[in-house]
């Protein structure tokens, strides 16, 4: 299934931001180094703060590294990757089709064609018969699923995932990672999720990057070594809680350091 | 059951109280007061020369109405509205697009909107009468002022408030920022713009009604 | 295959040093072209009139405003003039807000006493103040106090209807909390319905200060007996457009003043409001 080439590669992601209010320069995220293989399902998992969400708008290209580089590999058409949101991410003034649709209205596709491309996906997410609806008219589940299907319609090698089931209650959020899983798998894209749940980390992933705060750095790559397919009761194995337990420690010794002496963490 | 030994009109009156409170205490507000209204200026207490009763303003109406006076003015109060009021959106609805959308347009413009705004439009009618008379252009002059700030400020307040995540979407798939104000902007602007329009409206039927009014009687009577 | 062909490449953006000068228009590009904005507002209005685009009849010319200024403020009878509109505006705004506030309170926390207030609230805002001159000046002549009692409905409306609003706006799960300590009454107000109440009262006087000034100017112009606003419509009588543009002026003057000061007391009001700014941050 993998091609075994990387879909991306960062080195020295470095991003410094200067507290307009202090004028002091706050490092955000410092030197990261990160490589997705392609196929694969990678995690940041880190506290708020850790700067795995900035992380993901530099690769984005949303906000421009201060210093370092990443490389997405190329694909033949379109664009290399496309962002999952995390909330409030559609617009209210357009259907849930319009509204998957977007993307590919945003690469230039006239809006009945990136209308009819969109279609297979709303189905793809399980939104059928929803086409026609407004956000409003959707649970927080299945807003998020049109936001899924926006990214995945763009048919990027990558999807970005910026905490996409945060806001989501603890039920849905497990049904929307299994769901997560046979898109995934249905779909065949690379995916770079980023998260604070260790459980949604360990679940979903082949790899978890684990990254600390004040500055954000990566402190541990570990590698999720559960079958594939992995139905919902994975969480239940001793595997698991294994997995849980260690990156749990990695968290909590990194946070008992920064208590201990607050300014050697900084 | 208590209730039911109550006399049947209180009985409706309670119901009718407490299902629709809002409309009952309405009614009685309006009809109390009006009826105070008539009473005091029959009383004698004051002269009806200054204070008119609701009886004999419902006369006037009904008697102008029925005469076919009224209806030239409507007509002529009616089209310099429409006029005004037209070409004032068609200037301040991109104007305003345009301040909220451009950060340097905003900066450059500001200043001197905010005096304009400042200034109190009746203040302008001695200038207005001096280059256009009492007439009809005049009248239009005052209902496309009375229009044109509220809606300039309410569309670029409205361009201002975008949701930032909305434009951080576009952004991400690789949309050109006209794309962003063609499907970001306009939408998400449309309620301010609306509500700029009401608020126009509202100013500027007061404008072609009674600006003029408190213009020295002597030039136009 | 070329590793240019393989990959597309995000680099970083390097902060680039920038001469001072740029740096300097960056950090106060809202003052420079805002200020540029007025002064070629102004330079477009005088070359305009010497070159005869403009009518000079009609609009004058800033530099003769400017001496029609210089001119009036030597007159007895303009200062005479400053002082009876200043004190009408003063004494009809101060009787707004003392009126408003409280009538507003009451109306928004009682709610029988706003259904039955409302009807006449939405009434008398929708009339158009001038239609009610003719009336007042029946009732009290053309003097000092028509001018004050015009002046005191431009503002009472403006405010007593945000006030109403913010009173019935107050957070509901805070009354909540309120009530479940068993807060008196007389708590509840101080603690809660006034500090939300306080931010839509403030706005409610930023929106009366255009209508005060207004009503001023109206009510002058209708009587016709003293003030600036008599000065304005002399100036037009006798064909000055330089001095009514000067009175204009002060008006202009006066509205960004006043609104100004209001703006700095909502900002101190509302300090504990997190601005937007903060918030996007988090």
């Amino acid at each position: 299934m993998r091609s075994g080439h990387l879909a991306l590669s960062a080195r020295g992601v470095q991003m410094q931001y200067r507290d307009r209010g202090t004028g002091k320069t706050l490092l955000a995220i410092e030197n990261v180094d990160l490589d997705v293989p392609d196929g694969a399902f990678v995690s940041l998992l880190g506290p708020s703060g850790c700067g795995k969400s900035t992380f993901l708008k530099i690769v984005n290209g949303l906000l421009p590294a201060t210093s370092g580089e990443i490389k997405l590999h190329r694909v033949a058409k379109g664009r290399e990757d496309a962002m999952v949101f995390q909330d409030a991410a559609l617009f209210p003034w357009y259907s849930v089709l319009d509204n998957v649709a977007y993307g590919l209205v945003c690469a230039g596709v006239t809006r009945g064609e990136a209308r009819r491309r969109a279609a297979p996906f709303i189905e793809l997410v399980g939104l059928k018969g929803f086409d026609d609806k407004y956000p409003y008219q959707l649970s927080g589940g299945m807003q998020q699923r049109a936001n899924l299907a926006r990214a995945l319609a763009v048919d990027s090698a990558i999807l970005l995932m910026d905490e996409p089931f945060a806001a989501l209650d603890a039920q849905t959020r497990e049904l929307m990672q299994a769901e997560l899983l046979r898109i995934w798998n249905a779909a065949k894209k690379t995916v770079l999720f980023v998260t604070h749940q260790i459980d949604e980390a360990v679940y979903l992933s082949d790899r978890v990057v684990v990254m600390a705060a004040r500055p954000g750095k990566v402190i541990a790559d570990i590698e999720i070594d559960l079958p594939r397919p992995r139905p919902l009761s994975v969480k239940r194995t001793p595997e698991f809680a294994v997995y849980e337990e260690r990156i749990w420690r990695l968290i909590a010794g990194e946070y008992e350091q920064a208590r201990a002496a607050p300014d050697a963490a900084s | 059951m208590i209730a039911a030994r109550e006399a049947p009109a209180v009985q409706l009156l309670g119901r009718l109280r407490s299902r629709n409170e809002r409309v009952f205490y309405g009614v009685i507000g309006f009809v109390g007061l009006t009826l105070a209204w008539e009473i005091a200026a029959n009383s004698g207490l004051f002269r009806k020369s200054l204070l008119s009763t609701p009886s004999a303003i419902w006369k006037a109406g009904v008697t102008d109405i029925g005469a076919g006076t009224l209806w030239p003015h409507v007509a002529t109060s009616l089209e310099e509205f429409a006029i005004g009021f037209i070409v004032s959106l068609a200037i301040a609805i991109p104007l305003g697009l345009a301040i909220g959308w451009f950060r340097r347009i905003d900066y450059l413009l500001n200043g001197l909107l905010a005096a304009l705004n400042a200034t109190p439009n009746v203040a302008l009618i001695p200038l207005i009468i001096l280059v256009a008379g009492i007439g009809f252009e005049s009248k239009v002059i005052v209902v496309f002022l009375s229009t044109f700030f509220a809606v300039v400020v309410t569309t670029f307040t409205g361009v201002q408030s975008i949701a930032r995540r909305h434009l951080e979407i576009t952004r991400s798939f690789g949309g050109s920022r006209w794309l962003a104000f063609r499907t970001v902007a306009l939408p998400s602007t449309t309620p301010y713009i609306l509500s700029g329009v009401r608020i126009g409206a509202g100013r500027a039927l007061v404008g072609v009604v009674s600006r003029f009014d408190v213009w020295r009687p002597e030039l136009h009577r | 295959m070329t590793e240019a062909a393989a990959f597309r490449v995000i680099r970083a953006r390097a902060r680039r040093k920038r001469h001072p000068l740029r740096r300097w228009y960056r950090g106060n590009e809202r003052a420079i072209l805002s200020a540029a904005g007025i002064v070629s507002f102004i330079a477009a209005w005088q070359v305009g009139s010497d070159a005869g685009l403009i009518s000079k009849f009609f609009f004058s010319s800033p530099v003769e405003v400017a001496a029609a200024g210089a001119l009036e403020v030597q007159k007895a009878r303009f200062w005479e003039d400053v002082k009876i509109s200043a004190s009408e505006l003063a004494i009809g705004s101060l009787a707004a807000v003392l009126l408003a506030v409280p009538l507003g309170i009451a109306i928004g926390w009682y709610r029988r006493v706003s259904l039955t207030f409302d009807p006449w609230l939405n009434f008398f805002n929708a009339l158009p103040r001038v239609a009610l001159i003719p009336l007042v000046v029946l009732w009290v002549g053309l003097g000092f106090e028509m001018k004050t009692i015009i002046v005191f409905f431009g503002g009472f409306f403006s405010i007593i209807l945000p006030t109403v609003e913010g009173v019935r706006t107050v957070d509901r799960q805070l009354l909540d909390v309120a009530r479940s300590f068993r807060a008196p009454e007389r708590l509840i107000f101080t603690s809660l319905v006034i500090p939300g109440t306080l931010p839509f009262i403030v706005s409610g006087i930023r929106l009366a200060v255009g209508r005060v000034l207004a009503g001023v100017i109206i009510a002058e112009f209708y009587a016709q007996t003293a003030g600036l606003g008599v000065m304005i419509a002399r100036s037009e009588a006798s064909l000055q457009s330089d001095r009514m543009l000067f009175g204009v002026l002060i008006f202009t003057v006066l509205g960004i003043v006043l609104t100004e000061a209001v703006g700095i007391a909502e900002r101190y009001l509302q300090r504990w409001r997190p601005s937007l700014d903060l918030e996007e941050a988090a």
